[in-house]
């Protein structure tokens, strides 16, 4: 989408992990998967997955073990009574995808199964390729860690569903990149914040949140390597066509990623061909009921009980140190311990008037974010987060007011919302190296003696500070695995300005090398033709002479390609210039062509960009003949342009077939046309996209089948202060 | 005498002016077959083409000094041997242009103090120095003040084109070319 020697599309800043605890806090609840699940995930990754593992999932769940017989009717044609007949008589990826459904996709679903079949489709195919093509790796865990690998996709869905598709739309892609612009994180590190919660073994939560990186930078060392290589291989596969494939530059790339896999690429047309019908095969699961259905209650949280019943402090405890476990998420920590002091207070101090329904609060401190869970009910945003300060002294007093220590740690008031204007008290607590740890918020009627909670009090500080320690090392962590990929990315794009740097070397040399033969060529034959007085023959020279003219124009294309023109960047007035570079192209003469007719609707306050005038003509001059091509000039075609968040948005809106996909993702790659062989050499776009990217600007498209085409175009608006 | 330099075809009259023949002699010749040409159509006027007239006074060994002196001077100035090759055969096939030739930027200059040309066909990237600097250094000769040049060469960079056209080139025509738009640019740069 993209994306270009100029310094193009800006690179994204510096990828703030901890933006992710914002939608964290939409996931902290998610019910965890059951025991029996994990177990079989697990056993998948050691090749000894039974029959008893599949029966002991289906057992966990009325509503898998009913998905499940009803499949197995469908594949027999009779009534199937057993689970365990059930799991014979269907494929084993069958059984895993309705159990991935129903444990991990339901959950974040609710009532939007059609907003997810996308993705799940997509996941499915991928899932179908890697487990065909798993080698020795064991099958069943290639087709698992492939259908789990996006679903940070599905997280983000679940947390922005109204703006997550609709933003990857307006960016004209969807990659991590496009995401950490966006949103300042991607479905990555959501996705591993995903798995960390439900504890997902590790080999699938490698693929969930490496699956982007390059594979040279996968370290050889880890188990997973060559299964993240193979769903890399598997969603190259699965997002081309066979003809595709067998494009050159694909095909280079698809033996190179195959031969990291060990799959012969002559194997992967009869793959795809197979495809379709396995796909239909899974789709016969029957998404809605296994979505609707209630979880079972035992895959509830297991500290629910402790913030409703009163227990004694042993109790509370017991509890605590339970629920600890290493691989307990932070919220999770904060929130245990919350409940842990909620009721140990309700025993130990006799609340005031209606001081028994304010909820304890424990925060941590993980590098610059304050992490606060509530004792509250489920669901009542019980966890928040907000950048703090760093390297913080803990006050040496055990009580102090609740909002003198928030205050000292967060710089904005935000935190005073979570306090409602109750008068809470705050324990200071202290991590290892002598900086504050976190704390555990009271209300200030049931605050109670040190002495009375000290057991508490230290359990509580050793799992905040140990757990805030590896949350910060996870942060660290998911930022060097961005680091790395924006700097795969740096890598790409100084590896592509390299090549056109030695293209535009080529095409100087080929200019002159070749013009000079072509001249005597074109010379020579038009001295002939005067000599010639046959019509037929002269014809013939006249054809020799266009011809070299043709070679040479395209040796100067290649040339202009590669070295573009440094623009001259000016303050343009835009309805002048694309009032008359719309009256220049319905002037002009034929056989360019033109379109019926052009509507420009220009808003008032979006006069003026900052750009080289001549570079920008010719981009819209090449986007108008494109458009006339497409709508056969018999529509009108379109030209808008309003205000994007500080920049100018120009659209050239045509109402032709559109783009399938395969063009679409095409469009910007020289040399690749749509149309017929000799119409077009399919630099028009690509020089385009250069010539904006180097006024520093974007441009991508919007198009589908049927539906026309809109290319857009953002350039840097003129401010104020720029003269013409 | 009449300035035929730039003529390709002639009267009867101017015929006579240049052999040194009386009018009635060029008539009879033209109308025997000796001296080919044409009539102009609907009307009985003749007219003789440059060559056919050029042909006639080498069969007659009559001196060419009249008709020669006026031909325009041409020095092509190109690396490329067959390019030169190609001009010189479609500039004197012309008969218009007396053509001389140079493969290096230093025997351009030497060429062009010993010819005196009336225009210069220069490739812009020579062997020895580029165009640009053959350009500046005819500009600063007084004696070749008059002396029009065009570039002609295959690269296209237009800031390089604008700096050739600074350093003092009169014009520049792209490679390969329509050889009668150069041929006509060669005399509308020499007329002009």
């Amino acid at each position: 989408m993209a994306d270009c020697t100029q310094m193009p599309q800006p690179l994204p800043g510096v990828p703030t992990s901890r933006q992710l605890d914002l939608l964290v806090e939409q996931l902290a609840m998610l019910p965890p998967l059951p025991a029996p699940f994990l177990r079989a995930l697990n056993r998948c990754w050691e090749g000894e997955l039974s029959l008893e593992d599949l029966q002991l999932c289906l057992e966990a769940d009325p509503a898998v073990s009913a998905a499940m017989r009803s499949l197995a009717n469908e594949f027999i044609g009779q009534s199937v009574d057993s689970d365990v007949q059930a799991l014979a008589q269907t494929p084993l990826h069958h059984c895993l995808a309705l159990l991935v459904w129903r444990w991990v996709y339901a959950p974040l679903i609710g009532s939007r199964v059609e907003s997810y079949r996308p993705l799940w489709r997509q996941s499915l195919r991928q899932a179908l390729l890697a487990e065909q093509a798993a080698g020795e790796l064991p099958a069943c865990s290639a087709f698992l860690a492939s259908l789990l690998h996006d679903v940070g996709r599905a997280g983000l869905l679940h947390c922005l569903p109204k703006a997550y598709d609709r933003l990857l739309r307006s960016a004209g892609a969807s990659s991590p990149q496009v995401e950490m612009q966006l949103l300042a994180t991607d479905h990555l590190l959501l996705g591993r914040r995903l798995a960390m919660h439900w504890q997902l073994p590790s080999y699938i939560q490698d693929c969930i949140w490496l699956h982007h990186q390059p594979p040279e930078a996968l370290p050889q060392e880890l188990a997973s390597t060559r299964l993240i290589k193979l769903i890399q291989w598997a969603r190259f596969v699965s997002s081309h066509s066979v003809a595709e494939l067998a494009q050159v530059r694909l095909q280079a790339k698809l033996e190179q990623m195959s031969q990291a896999v060990g799959v012969a690429p002559q194997a992967v047309p009869a793959m795809l061909a197979d495809l379709p019908i396995q796909l239909s095969s899974l789709e016969m699961i029957d998404l809605a009921p296994l979505t609707d259905r209630p979880m079972p209650r035992p895959a509830r949280k297991g500290n629910d009980a402790l913030a409703t019943t009163p227990a004694a402090q042993p109790g509370a405890l017991t509890a605590l140190t339970a629920s600890l476990r290493p691989e307990t998420s932070l919220p999770e920590v904060c929130r245990g311990i919350a409940q842990a002091f909620a009721s140990t207070l309700a025993i130990e101090s006799a609340p005031a008037d209606g001081a028994g329904d304010q909820p304890c609060f424990a925060f941590a401190l993980a590098g610059s974010t304050c992490l606060a869970a509530s004792s509250g009910p489920v669901g009542s945003r019980c966890v928040r987060s907000w950048q703090c300060r760093t390297h913080v002294r803990p006050p040496e007093q055990y009580l102090l007011p609740a909002d003198e220590v928030l205050a000292r740690l967060i710089q904005d008031q935000s935190w005073k919302e979570l306090l409602s204007g109750i008068e809470y008290d705050c324990i200071p607590l202290a991590g290892s190296d002598g900086r504050m740890s976190g704390g555990i918020l009271l209300p200030r009627q049931r605050s109670v003696p040190r002495e009375t909670i000290a057991p508490l009090l230290d359990l509580a500080r050793f799992a905040i500070s140990s757990c805030a320690d590896r949350a910060e090392a996870d942060h660290l962590a998911e930022e060097s695995a961005a680091a790395t990929r924006r700097l795969a990315q740096v890598q790409q794009f100084l590896a592509e300005a390299q090549a056109l740097a030695s293209v535009g070397e080529m095409a100087a040399g080929a200019a002159h090398e070749m013009n000079n033969p072509l001249t005597v060529i074109s010379g020579r034959a038009q001295l002939l033709a005067r000599r010639l007085t046959e019509p037929k023959d002269r014809q013939d020279m006249e054809l020799i002479v266009r011809k070299a003219d043709e070679l040479s124009e395209l040796a100067t294309q290649l040339l202009s390609f590669a070295q573009p023109q440094d623009p001259k960047p000016q303050v343009v007035s835009l309805p002048e210039l694309l009032t008359q570079t719309v009256q220049e192209a319905a002037n002009q003469a034929q056989p360019k062509p033109r379109c019926q007719s052009v509507d420009i609707d220009i808003q008032p306050d979006c006069g003026r960009v900052r750009c080289d005038a001549q570079q920008l003509h010719d981009v819209v001059q090449e986007l108008l003949v494109n458009a006339a091509i497409a709508s056969k000039g018999r529509a009108a075609v379109q030209i808008r342009a309003d205000n994007a968040d500080g920049a100018v948005r120009v659209q050239v809106i045509d109402n032709g077939p559109g783009m399938n996909s395969a063009t679409l993702a095409m469009a910007f790659v020289p040399f690749f046309s749509s149309r017929p062989a000799g119409r077009g050499r399919g630099l028009g776009l690509s020089q385009a996209l250069r010539k904006i990217q180097a006024n520093g600007g974007r441009m991508w498209i919007e198009s589908q089948s049927g539906a026309g085409t809109t290319v857009i175009i953002e350039l840097p608006k003129a401010e104020p202060e720029d003269r013409q | 005498m009449s300035d035929h330099r730039h003529k390709t075809v002639f009267t009867t009259g101017e015929a006579a002016e240049i052999c040194g023949l009386s009018q009635q002699t060029i008539i009879r010749c033209f109308d025997s077959g000796q001296l080919s040409g044409f009539r102009v159509p609907a009307s009985r006027f003749r007219r003789i083409p440059r060559d056919k007239l050029l042909k006639f006074m080498k069969e007659h060994r009559i001196p060419l000094d009249a008709l020669e002196s006026d031909r325009v001077k041409v020095l092509v100035v190109d690396d490329d041997p067959d390019i030169i090759e190609m001009f010189v055969d479609a500039l004197t096939k012309d008969g218009r242009f007396e053509v001389r030739t140079a493969r290096t930027g230093f025997d351009a200059g030497v060429e062009a103090n010993r010819f005196r040309p009336d225009i210069m066909i220069l490739d812009y990237m020579l062997p020895d120095i580029n165009g640009n600097v053959v350009c500046k250094t005819i500009r600063e000769s007084e004696e070749l003040q008059q002396m029009r040049i065009l570039i002609i060469s295959g690269v296209i960079n237009k800031s390089e084109i604008d700096t050739l056209l600074q350093a003092g080139a009169d014009d520049f025509i792209k490679k390969p070319f329509n050889i009668s738009t150069v041929v006509d640019r060669i005399v509308e740069l020499v007329q002009g």
